[in-house]
């Protein structure tokens, strides 16, 4: 749909074929892209559900909707800009409790909320959170997709001030804002796709520990001692929504959507890391403050109690570390590295098993090319997924087509897609999240 | 009676504030260069190809330009198809 707005400012009229189930979320983001008047074609079904023969019906059936589109004059049932919303909003009630609940009630009918109660964005605590920024509060940090939202310091605070945040986080909060929306991370995708991508931000420096963030024992895990964590993560949940109006069945289209949109806010251990800090090895000096967004689609608990030596951890990491499908295999050399569409793995390392790996030797990126080498899948799994159409695949990657089922393919493109960090306690855990795209790292002003 | 003063929380869109008008319409189909645009979901090029093939069907003169996008797709791209394109169909928005 972005195609067609960017080509239709070119002068060139367009149509698009949607399923109906998206119609709100399409008309939604005709009248976010100020594109009120794109053209659509509805279909009864998603083209992916349904076989090829049912998809030339109903795209036959949209015919006459496809001509009218390209042919009949394009008025937009809203042409006037919305006018500006008022800056503040007063509830009266018979006490401040009864303020605080029609407050939450109204907010959640307007779908501001991430289903939990929303403290007050009240212009004590929205000012506290704007000095602590030491930015005026009408700077525009950023243009946030997907709705193209004037992210101001004002409304980022609001939304902070809302997730419980204190003055000295906001640094951290308008990095982690500027780095959703610096290229190439796929700011569009994470937020509008049918899959469950959650955002994890990793925070690196001495900031992560000044602002008593958890980096070792039960660091991703909602509870006090990740409290700082959990209300990093939350701010950016209400700033996508309400900051880039990606909310739910609307711009944001997840199917089933995953806990992990709730967002994911660390630090990594660099206390108990035989490595250097993540942020080193991407060129940043370990005193540097900085965050690195992750776009994940799925998290797997490792469990390796088993093994004392380092190459059995090796290849328990490698074993979780496989993307079923082999879905996005040659995508990048397919489309272009320009798109970003690349499948990676963020292994959050526990302190245990990075110990027991750089005890023998392994470095960080020794560790990258053998989980490269050792993460495969069957051939069946990825001809599984692209045998209808085989002739979508990247060049290089047809030969699996007619490979036996059982012959192991490499599951990742390069040791590059692999992301090490250490974080969490030692019982004989990691963690690997599949990710898509690349992830960005910023530094906190 | 309380009262409870708090910050919008919700800001406001480029779009909100600036609508772009459609391009202008074409007249008729017939003669036209037609663009089938496919962002590569599953069977959006099943679907546009079952257009282009009634497009031909039912209009005199209408060429077929393939365009092979991505989602979204690169400017580069779509600088080429409005060279050489009068409309584009595209496939899926899902």
């Amino acid at each position: 749909m972005l195609d067609q707005h960017k080509l239709e400012r070119m002068g060139l009229p367009c149509v698009i074929i949607v399923a109906e189930k998206f119609r709100a979320s399409a008309e939604t983001h005709a009248r976010a892209f100020g594109a009120g008047s794109l053209a659509f074609a509805f279909v009864p079904d998603c083209f992916t559900s349904i076989p090829d023969d049912q998809v030339r019906v109903q795209a036959l059936a949209a015919f006459e909707a496809i001509i009218e589109g390209l042919t009949s004059p394009r008025i937009a049932p809203y042409t006037a800009p919305e006018a500006p919303a008022p800056e503040t909003e007063t509830f009266e009630a018979e006490d401040l409790l009864a303020c605080f609940h029609k407050m939450n009630r109204v907010f959640t009918e307007r779908g501001w909320t991430d289903g939990f109660p929303l403290l007050p964005p009240t212009r004590e605590a929205v000012d506290d959170l704007v000095r602590g920024s030491g930015r005026d509060p009408s700077e525009v940090v950023t243009i946030l997709p997907p709705a193209s939202g004037i992210a101001t310091v004002l409304h980022i605070a609001a939304n902070a001030a809302m997730a419980g945040c204190v003055a000295e986080e906001m640094p951290v909060v308008l990095a982690a804002v500027r780095a959703l929306t610096t290229y190439p991370f796929p700011s569009r995708t994470a937020l509008v796709s049918t899959g469950g991508y959650g955002q994890l931000y990793l925070v690196n420096g001495p900031i992560g520990k000044a602002l008593e963030m958890n980096s070792g024992t039960a660091a991703l895990v909602p509870g006090a001692p990740s409290r700082v964590n959990m209300r990093l993560a939350r701010a950016m949940r209400l700033i996508v929504m309400n900051v880039g109006r990606a909310y739910p069945t609307l711009l944001d289209a997840s199917t089933v959507g995953s806990p992990r949109k709730f967002n994911m806010f660390v630090a990594e251990n660099v206390e108990a890391s035989p490595w250097v800090p993540f942020h080193a090895d991407r060129g940043y000096s370990p005193e540097d403050n900085t965050v690195t967004v992750f776009n994940t689609l799925s998290d797997v608990d490792i469990l390796d109690v088993f093994n004392s030596a380092a190459d059995g951890i090796a290849r328990t990491l490698a074993a979780y570390s496989t993307y079923p499908s082999g879905e996005f295999l040659g995508w990048e050399e397919r489309w272009g590295k320009d798109t970003n569409h690349s499948a990676r793995v963020l292994l959050l390392v526990g302190p245990e098993h990075a110990q027991m790996l750089a005890g023998s030797g392994w470095t960080r990126d020794g560790l990258k090319r053998f989980l490269h080498e050792n993460a495969r899948i069957p051939a069946a799994w990825f001809k599984n997924i692209h045998r209808n159409h085989p002739e979508r695949n990247a060049p290089e990657y047809r030969w699996v087509m007619d490979a036996p089922d059982d012959r192991l393919i490499l599951a990742t493109e390069s040791p590059e897609m692999f992301h090490i960090a250490v974080v969490g306690g030692t019982a004989g855990r990691s963690l690997s999240l599949k990710c898509y795209g690349y992830p960005v790292t910023v530094r906190v002003d | 009676m309380a009262k409870l003063e708090v910050y919008i929380p919700q800001a406001p869109t480029v779009g909100t504030e600036h609508q772009t008008p459609a391009a202008p319409r074409i007249v008729t189909l017939a003669g036209m260069r037609v663009g089938l645009l496919w962002n590569h979901k599953a069977r959006g090029d099943v679907g546009l190809a079952a257009v282009g093939e009634e497009l031909q069907r039912r209009f005199k003169g209408v060429k077929l330009v393939q365009i092979r996008g991505t989602n979204p797709t690169n400017d580069h791209v779509l600088a080429k198809a409005v060279e050489e394109c009068d409309a584009v169909i595209g496939a899926t928005a899902d």
